[in-house]
């Protein structure tokens, strides 16, 4: 390892996601199994998409493999990153076309899964995309094509339909109403409680900032808050709220019980609070006192004051604790379905209880890159806030 | 033996005595939640009692935990050495990536891998782990100033010397950190492995919710809860023992 991390000179993230690539070929790429629980036998690229397609994915990989030597021009990169894509698509097209034809020849309840293989191989592309990135910080437009052209091309075969004999899109179709009706869920809980801890968060934030004997509770109830598990955080809403709701039969009518999405939106929300509450206040801390001085000598009011200057400097901070917030709450409301909020945590513990793999990833895969896109949305947003020239939040 | 010292750590003990008297007293248990919940014919789940569930989670984090401090500390020390300097990128880039990914999903997705039971919990934990505690340990050795280094180097000390009197000890707090927030999120997630069949607190929770039993469910959050926040505020604890060292904090995501 050693060895490889010197020899590797200039672009060692590069050169390592290569040989990670490289070295995924001799994992199972795919997996073939009778039914949809049963276990799988891993074959390889070569076994099951044949000679031609390993050897465009080995060659793609080589390309990587030698530009990463060769030191770190931005064109270098831009090449390593669309290779990169390039690789991610065709491991996806390929593998779709592959299942294809392998259920063609076998019995009717075959499934065919993707295999630890292509997983790595994802992995390994994205640490091209990375390394790619980090070297394309000059343009932005490069920099988007080489972090979302392959993800949108993989998107698009699964639109065309390309991939529909993977077991994933498989389990997919057979749930097809119940999964956009719990991504929608998802997406309502997790955005819902997100937005609610913003306002709230925004609002402790300041108050915290300003008055000294808010301060200090403010922070020890989030803090605490935050260390709960989420399930216990759950469980413990529960109770009272079915109390709540058997007590009052007008809260009942409102939809407001034990379990569900109440205890699952009042648990994410305050959830979302510390991060919210710290940045805010950290952001109205750092506003040089010399600008209000300022500010006010100009003849501003306070509360002008507050909005044209304290407000607009904090506010690269303030989103960097709802991008945390939000991140944690796509997690978190995974666990919700748990309590029967919904959402697609449904999916994962569906798939736990019958050991139906694919129904676990039906699950896992969209919450997973709706935290990315979550993230990566917020990081935008972070850095459209930051004025010019001055150091941007978590980046 | 400073004053406020000893009260932080006079008080956890107090905590931590409380904890343990409170999750042996499986009677009282029966009783306030029988009192709470008359309408439930069952209010202690039957598997287990709290003390083994308490220990049974605790050994799952306890074991993850220590395989996260002794790959996940090293590499980190690693990467900011002349030797491994130069993945330090990849490291740092994967470390902060995968922070992002839910630790359910990542629960999920050892279980097609690993199979159900203790394994794939561990192994998720551990994984999950890894990630603050390498992030913190590179952000603190990062964080030591130039000078201070120089100095030691100035006073004959070879880098061995260097890293373990000097790097080390300056970055303590920042690691330590790391490691509470490696701590607390695992024991969060470990909840979650109740599902999968490793046991522990989640596991009258999750028996709670399917018996449709609430008395369930507070036999197993009320003590998860609790067992977090004195973890928490333990390691918190720690973390102080170091405040003359720079302050970096790990962000919890």
């Amino acid at each position: 390892m050693l060895m490889f991390a010197r020899l590797a000179g200039h672009d060692s993230i590069a050169f390592g996601g290569s040989v990670i690539g490289l070295l995924s070929l001799l994992f199972g790429w795919l997996e073939l199994k009778p039914n949809r629980l049963a276990a799988g036998t891993g074959l390889s690229m070569w076994q099951s998409a044949g000679w031609l397609a390993t050897a465009i994915v080995i060659v793609l990989w080589l390309i990587c493999l030698a530009l990463s030597l060769s030191g770190g021009k931005a064109l270098r990169a831009a090449v390593i990153g669309m290779a990169a894509n390039l690789l991610l698509f065709a491991n996806f097209a390929f593998a779709g076309l592959t299942a294809s034809g392998l259920l063609r020849e076998e019995a009717a309840f075959s499934r065919v899964s993707l295999g630890a293989g292509i997983w790595i191989s994802v992995f390994a592309a994205y640490l091209l995309i990375f390394s790619a990135r980090q070297k394309l910080k000059g343009s932005p437009l490069w920099r988007g094509v080489v972090s979302w052209s392959g993800l949108l091309a993989v998107a698009l075969l699964l639109g065309l339909g390309w991939l529909n004999d993977v077991s994933v899109v498989q389990e997919f179709m057979g749930n097809q109403e119940r999964f956009s009706q719990e991504l929608v869920q998802h997406v309502l809980l997790f955005g819902g409680s997100v937005a609610a801890g913003s306002v709230l968060g925004v609002l402790l934030g300041i108050w915290a900032a300003r008055s000294g004997i808010a301060e200090k509770p403010v922070f020890f109830a989030a803090n605490v808050s935050q260390t709960l598990p989420s399930l216990a955080f759950f469980g413990l809403l529960i109770a009272p709220l079915s109390a709540l709701s058997s007590a009052f039969p007008a809260l009942r009518e409102m939809g407001i019980r034990g379990i569900g999405a109440t205890p699952a939106v009042l648990a994410l929300t305050i959830y979302s609070l510390l991060p919210i509450v710290r940045n805010t206040y950290l952001g109205l801390r750092q506003v040089d006192p010399a600008v209000i001085d300022a500010g006010l000598g100009m003849g501003m009011s306070r509360g002008q004051v507050f909005r044209r200057i304290e407000l607009p400097l904090s506010a690269p901070l303030v989103l960097e604790g709802i991008r945390t917030a939000m991140v944690q709450a796509v997690g978190n409301t995974a666990v919700a379905a748990l309590i029967g909020a919904g959402g697609l945590g449904y999916f994962i513990f569906a798939g736990l209880g019958q050991a139906a793999f694919d129904l676990i990833m039906l699950g896992a895969i969209p919450i997973i890159v709706m935290a990315l896109v979550a993230d990566a949305a917020m990081r935008f947003a972070v850095k459209a806030a930051s004025p010019k020239g001055t150091a941007v939040p978590g980046q | 033996m400073s004053s406020p010292r000893f009260r932080r750590w006079a008080l956890l003990a107090l905590l931590a005595a409380g904890f343990i008297a409170l999750v042996s007293a499986m009677k009282l248990w029966e009783v306030s939640l029988a009192f709470l919940f008359p309408q439930e014919l069952q209010v202690v789940h039957p598997r287990a009692t709290l003390l083994v569930l308490v220990w049974e989670h605790i050994q799952l984090v306890a074991v993850s935990s220590a395989l996260t401090l002794l790959i996940g500390i090293p590499l980190g020390i690693w990467v900011t050495r002349p030797g491994g300097k130069e993945l330090q990128p990849v490291v740092a880039s994967v470390t902060s990536f995968g922070q992002t990914f839910p630790p359910v999903a990542v629960l999920a997705l050892a279980v097609p891998l690993l199979g159900f039971g203790l394994l794939p919990t561990v192994v998720a934990l551990f994984l999950y782990g890894l990630l603050p505690v390498v992030r913190n340990t590179i952000a603190g050795l990062n964080a030591v100033p130039n000078d201070v280094l120089e100095a030691a180097y100035g006073m004959g000390m070879s880098r061995f010397q260097a890293l373990l009197r000097v790097e080390i000890p300056v970055a303590a707090r920042a690691i330590i950190a790391g490691i509470r927030v490696s701590v607390v999120i695992n024991i969060g997630t470990a909840m979650i492995g109740a599902v999968i069949g490793a046991g522990g607190l989640g596991s009258p929770i999750i028996a709670g919710l399917v018996q449709d039993n609430i008395a369930y469910i507070v036999e197993g959050a009320a003590p998860a809860a609790m067992l977090a926040i004195l973890a928490d505020q333990l390691l918190a604890n720690v973390e102080k023992e170091f405040a003359h060292a720079p302050d970096i904090i790990a962000s919890p995501a």
